[in-house]
């Protein structure tokens, strides 16, 4: 965890989840969060939303209820699968997978389809601005792209991950274009409506240009 | 926030609280403090007395005393941060040395000066120490080391395991996280 200001102010604590058992690690001075899962044994960053950091700063595994202490308001909430909102705000999931890129030869991505848990949108059909749809809400996923190491991402489109119960919808996204032998094709994936998100495999089509 | 025996001890800001089961919340009390981490243990006594400790004070709840709970004023007590609890002993850090103190057995108001012991395999300052299964981690700022029960000193029960050291610090005092036999920090090499 190099680079960080004021290293030595970081705090941390463990969220002794049923599943996924995680060390919280958090460095206030530059407001960010690093989250180890012991299951995956991978990290990930986490955000609340607008804030930087993650408002955890304290947790409890109470009458089977993980509980979380919120640092900012001095409350308590709880952690379930069964809300995806933080105290209402928007709970924002993104992944950015390696980068796609062959140092050989250039190369056409054709297309990039993940794997996902689909048809998982909203019962309501009540928006955000408290309109009736006609029908349920239809969540999206947003793809983005770069080209330069991150520097400038590109909204490819936003897809959609299905109403509920719209087991059929494939999430795949085309024509990304070439991809020069000296140069990487990095991928964003982000979800903020208020879903279920569970991604498992990434698999990209290409064309390799000897 | 602290569990034990189907109660939820909390501290936000200067108060703690503890809920039970049925989420009702019972305000106990102050405990000083604004905005440092609290650290609290159990004795394991009958009644389970708890430490709480607060910006240098310590604070004993304890069902039995009738009283929500007291502040430790034995002289012999200074507490720097962290506390851990071994064979009915509180044991806390004493501020900016390799020092660790422990509290009479199974009583954390009661404080000796004479139970005392060095963490001196290297000469770091001790930040906090740690309880994993029955014995403690002296988390130092460059080493840690590993200190078992010694039941045959009724002083000081508990002794170095020599060999045991592992040569790495804690690079932020308040990274350190436990979950049953595991420890979680951020070191002084900026690693976890």
């Amino acid at each position: 965890m190099p680079g960080y200001t004021l290293p030595e102010r970081a705090t941390g604590f463990f969220i002794d989840h049923p599943v996924h058992k995680q060390y919280v690690l958090t460095f206030p001075s530059d407001n960010v969060t690093w989250v180890f899962d012991v299951l995956t044994r991978l990290w990930h960053r986490r955000e609340s939303f607008d804030i930087g950091r993650w408002r955890g700063a304290e947790s409890a595994l109470f009458n089977n209820e993980v509980l979380i202490g919120d640092y900012r308001l001095g409350k308590i909430w709880l952690l379930t699968e069964k809300e995806f909102t933080e105290d209402g705000d928007t709970l924002k999931c993104q992944l950015v997978p390696p980068v796609i890129r062959n140092k050989e030869f250039d190369m056409t991505v054709d297309s990039i389809t993940l794997f996902m848990e689909v048809g998982v949108g909203l019962i309501s059909n009540i928006d955000a601005f408290g309109i009736a749809k006609a029908l349920p809400i239809d969540p999206k996923i947003k793809v983005e792209y770069s080209r330069d190491g991150g520097a400038i991402w590109h909204t490819k489109e936003d897809l959609s991950i299905g109403r509920i119960g719209d087991r059929d919808i494939r999430v795949r996204a085309r024509n990304f274009g070439r991809v020069r032998k000296q140069d990487a094709l990095l991928l964003r994936f982000t979800v903020t409506d208020p879903v279920a998100v569970v991604m498992y495999e990434l698999h990209a089509e290409v064309d390799v240009t000897p | 926030m602290f569990e034990i025996q189907g109660e939820l001890f909390v501290v936000s800001r200067n108060l703690l609280y503890v809920i039970d089961t049925a989420g009702t919340v019972t305000e106990l009390g102050d405990v000083g403090g604004s905005t440092a981490r609290v650290y609290m243990a159990a004795n394991g006594a009958d009644d389970n007395q708890i430490l709480v400790i607060s910006e240098g004070e310590g604070y004993i709840y304890d069902p039995s005393l009738g009283t929500p709970f007291q502040q430790v004023i034995d002289a012999d007590f200074s507490a720097g941060i962290g506390v851990a609890s071994l064979n009915q002993i509180f044991w806390v850090p004493r501020p900016d040395s390799n020092t660790l103190q422990g509290s009479g057995t199974a009583d954390g108001l009661s404080w000796d000066a004479l139970r005392r012991v060095s963490a001196e395999q290297d000469p770091d300052l001790l930040v906090q120490p740690i309880r994993l299964t029955s014995a403690l981690w002296l988390m130092g700022k460059k080493t840690c080391e590993y200190w078992q029960v010694d039941q045959s000193d009724t002083t000081n029960p508990i002794r170095p395991v020599a060999g045991a050291t592992i040569m790495r610090g804690v690079g932020a005092n308040e990274s350190i996280a436990t979950y049953q036999n595991n420890a979680f920090w951020l070191a002084d090499d900026f690693t976890v």
